[in-house]
């Protein structure tokens, strides 16, 4: 390989935005879009190994991400109703980013 | 295709990088959707057709409508940064310092890193014919390792539990009666595209034992249908489930396990189908996971816990 | 029959939570009984087993690794799976109460429940690593709605935050297992170690990822901001099992890693730092602990306190330290079970937890708060308790390894929860109370307040059954140190 792989860029910048989002946000929905982005890029991982496995593509890299796109969209979608319900009725009430 | 795929890794990152730190919460949710329609095309480029219609159907499709829709019931004020500001300067440079050497870390290993031709993968392409699919990824999933699917189904119905108990109280949040509904797009949506969307539904999880679909895509986009009969006002959310909806959320993991203990005494091992039943019964799986799925994913969105058709 | 076992551990409650959850409110006053009694009984069959026998596999599917996922039930996962039965079963027996035929919300507690002590027993099984990630999910996405049952309004930011911090974790660890994938072509625990030693320094970053992210998910110090108002702020038979089983399986996860697949990595520097983690949380989460003025936050952080005792193992890496460090998670999560459900009593019969206003609930509330000093009493590590024996192993590793730095973090802990409890205590049985307390709820009945006095004086039994304990557990798996 002498050229650099894009895709393997993007999957590390995907990593890299994704904890950089989910350290520097505090809005509870832009933290759930960081975690996704962060998700993102380890799907693209998976998916470059499955790919880069001579003779492939691997597939169970492949079911790996299937189960972790639902698994994360579940969780988000828990997150979002949470979210939801935290923002309508907490008004004069910091979530308290200090513990 | 070096070109489209350089241009392609490009676009992802700079979406990325604006749905991170986009000064606008909505934008941000645009820009994600966005950057998921690209992420599928790129894994379709990357050999995972079967992904990129899972990406494309959950995540920006499905994700894309929960994300709106919850950003669309905040108050005003609550969708600006105001009371959740971002962290101080210092922070927010010693985290991006720290956040570009873990980049460039793991571009430098995913550059080296060289996957044996001896991996579980090749195996699994190798005993293909022992797996009674031809599709690998679904021989993956729903024989293999068909454990992880069964456990999955249980997160989706865990998601769905917490997702009600944090919404019960609050006003349903039946259809959208707000804006829309007098639409002449209506109808057309209401009678010709469910339809069509039930049909590519099943036609997917079907076309899962032989080519890119399977139970995931396909009952994401039932789901999808039920959602535009939500938004077309024919179908609402009900405060109270009844025994027939809560027998079809549970119907795929409920399947799952009985089918898989009873093959405990006659195969001697969980989930060791009976060669030559193998097909039959991962198909019949299949659609039993699909219906669930489907049924799940419309309640997320509706956010209650049932379903009916409105009086009219 | 005795190698379906580990299948039906994990099925019996996790079909049981399903079954809950579609009838509803229906089957609610036996169903769970008859559950909770099948699920202790599969759980104690398996323990027999392995102690009788050794250790159990199951391949899922009859596929072998490294193409299927295989479930083992070794002594470490056997003695989880146990404290597990006998925690989830005592706080099964509170919750008929406190969450049976009243309480509206019951059938959704139960279903969560059951699926959850499915989930935390598939978890201790699961020899594959990406299984184990869809295993933690299962974990926390059951744990954070059990958070909400105490009434959304309340805990729905502390369960957004234990949310966020769980999902970030658990994508971490999956970036591990997707480096680890690429350069072993397996998921088994036992086959992925030499390539991970063989990896370099992406074995290293590999593995990294894998221990930061259940770092994460275990509260570990620092990343502990999320569990005290979680734990906290839950239904007392939720904070039990959440402080006494869910946060230790994340710590169970990083023991079982360290001594497998990782063993091979384990680097003398990054060792001492794991220490050093635990030893910051163990003074960190006392001070906190004696800092609080509500019951439930001060047991809160006395589990972030007390889940530091358990990474002493790393440093240390002898048997006697592997011994203490189980051990210790065993006495815990009895101990602490017992003091959230006793809290909990407080918590209805006052109707507010307020350290200082505890005066003169000796006659009303005697049992629950005999409960809380005994089961203090191991989580100071007095003898003769399970604390106790479980800081004396470690002590001993300590100095065996020449380490005595650990020594004065342990001995300087025992204080400082002695601190924490002795304060609570003195608030509750010593000042004579100036007027009666405005009491706003009922007495706990007997069926809430005996859990917490068997689970409390169990801590002070497993004071006496170290040795068959540790028999089942067996000695430090081989490669490490």
């Amino acid at each position: 390989m002498t050229l650099p792989d894009p895709f393997a860029l993007a999957a590390a910048a995907l990593l890299a935005l994704g904890f950089y989002g989910f350290v520097v946000q505090r809005h509870p929905l832009r933290r759930l879009l960081a975690i996704n982005v962060f998700g993102n890029g380890v799907f693209m991982t998976l998916i470059l190994v499955a790919r880069w496995m001579p003779g492939g593509p691997d597939p169970i890299p492949h079911a790996m991400v299937l189960t972790g796109i639902v698994i994360a969209v579940s969780a988000t979608a828990m997150g979002l109703a949470l979210v939801r319900r935290d923002l309508r009725q907490g008004d004069g009430k910091d979530g308290g980013d200090r513990d | 295709m070096i070109l489209f795929d350089g241009v392609l890794a490009l676009l992802i990152v700079v979406l990325a990088w604006r749905c991170v730190t986009a000064g606008d919460l909505y934008l941000g949710i645009v820009v994600f959707i966005v950057m998921g329609l690209m992420l599928a095309l790129s894994w379709a480029r990357l050999d995972a057709p079967d992904l990129a219609l899972a990406e494309a159907a959950i995540g920006a499709g499905l994700l894309g409508v929960l994300l709106l829709s919850t950003w669309r019931a905040l108050p005003g004020h609550r969708r600006q940064d105001r009371d959740h500001p971002p962290a101080r300067k210092a922070v927010r440079w010693l985290a991006g310092v720290a956040s570009v050497a873990f980049g460039l870390v793991m571009a430098a290993l995913l550059h080296a890193l060289q996957p044996d031709e001896d991996a579980a993968g090749a195996l699994a392409l190798g005993r293909l014919t022992e797996a009674g699919v031809e599709q690998p990824v679904t021989a993956v999933l729903l024989n293999f390792r068909s454990y992880d699917t069964l456990l999955e189904m249980g997160v989706l119905l865990m998601a769905l539990i917490g997702a009600l108990l944090a919404r019960t109280p609050l006003a349903p949040y039946g259809a959208a009666t707000d804006d829309g509904t007098d639409s002449p797009l209506i109808p057309v949506l209401a009678t010709t595209f469910t339809p069509l969307l039930l049909l590519v539904g099943a036609f997917l999880v079907w076309a899962g034992a032989y080519g890119p679909g399977g139970a995931f895509q396909g009952g994401a986009v039932l789901g999808g249908a039920g959602v535009v009969l939500v938004l077309c006002n024919r179908l609402q959310g009900a405060p109270e489930a009844g025994i027939l909806l809560r027998l079809l959320l549970v119907l795929g993991v409920k399947v799952f396990i009985l089918a898989g203990l009873l093959m405990l005494p006659l195969e001697g091992a969980f989930m060791a189908y009976p060669p030559g039943l193998t097909y039959p019964i991962m198909i019949a799986i299949e659609f039993c996971l699909a219906t669930s799925i489907a049924v799940s994913l419309l309640l997320l969105f509706t956010g209650t816990h049932g379903v009916r058709v409105p009086e009219r | 029959m005795t190698e379906w076992v580990p299948v039906l551990v994990v099925f019996v409650p996790f079909l049981a939570g399903v079954v809950q959850f579609m009838a509803g409110r229906r089957v609610i006053a036996w169903w769970p009984v008859l559950a909770s009694v099948a699920t202790v009984a599969v759980s104690l069959w398996l323990t027999f087993a392995v102690a009788a026998g050794g250790g159990i596999e199951h391949f899922m599917g009859g596929w072998q690794p490294p193409l299927g996922i295989a479930l083992r039930a070794d002594g470490l996962a056997t003695v989880m799976i146990l404290l597990t039965a006998v925690v989830g079963g005592l706080v099964s027996v509170y919750a008929l109460e406190a969450h049976g035929t009243g309480d509206p919300r019951a059938s959704h507690f139960w279903a969560l429940w059951l699926m959850l002590w499915g989930s935390l027993n598939a978890l201790f099984l699961s020899a594959d690593l990406f299984n184990i990630y869809v295993t933690l999910e299962l974990v926390t996405l059951a744990a954070i709605p059990l958070v909400l049952l105490a009434g959304p309004e309340k805990t729905v930011t502390a369960a957004l935050r234990y949310l966020q911090f769980a999902l970030f974790g658990s994508l971490l660890y999956l970036a591990g297992v997707a480096l680890t994938y690429g350069l072993a072509g397996s998921l088994d625990l036992a086959l992925v170690g030499p390539a991970l030693t063989d990896g370099g320094i992406t074995g290293a970053v590999a593995a990294t990822c894998m221990v930061v992210g259940l770092l994460v998910k275990a509260a570990v110090f620092p990343f502990h901001v999320w569990l005290p108002a979680a734990h906290g702020g839950a239904p007392a038979a939720v904070s039990a099992i959440l402080s006494a089983l869910v946060v230790k399986a994340a710590v169970y996860l990083l023991l079982r890693l360290w001594t497998g697949p990782l063993a091979g990595l384990a680097d003398g520097l990054v060792a001492q730092l794991m220490g050093a983690l635990g030893a910051a949380a163990i003074l960190y989460g006392s001070i906190q602990a004696f800092r609080q003025e509500r019951l439930k936050l001060v047991v809160a952080y006395s589990t972030v306190a007390q889940l530091g005792y358990m990474l002493l193992f790393f440093p240390m890496a002898v048997a006697q330290a592997w011994e203490g460090a189980v051990y210790h998670g065993l006495s815990h999560g009895v101990a602490k079970a017992a003091l959230f459900l006793a809290a909990g009593n407080v918590l209805v019969y006052l109707g507010h937890d307020r350290v200082r206003d505890l005066k003169g609930l000796d006659r009303s509330l005697s049992v629950s708060l005999l409960a809380f000093g005994i089961a203090g009493v191991s989580i100071m590590g007095l003898p003769p308790s399970g604390g106790f024996i479980a800081k004396w192993l470690l002590l001993r590793a300590s100095l065996e390894t020449g380490q005595w730095w650990w020594a004065v973090v342990l001995i300087s802990g025992g204080l400082l929860a002695a601190a924490y409890i002795f304060r609570v205590l003195r608030y509750a049985f010593l000042q004579a109370p100036d007027r009666p307390p405005a009491t706003t709820g009922p007495i706990p009945p007997p069926i809430m307040a005996l859990p917490a006095t068997l689970l409390a004086l169990l801590a002070i039994a497993l004071g006496f059954t170290a040795a068959p304990l540790l028999a089942l557990l067996g000695g430090l798996p081989e490669g490490t140190g």
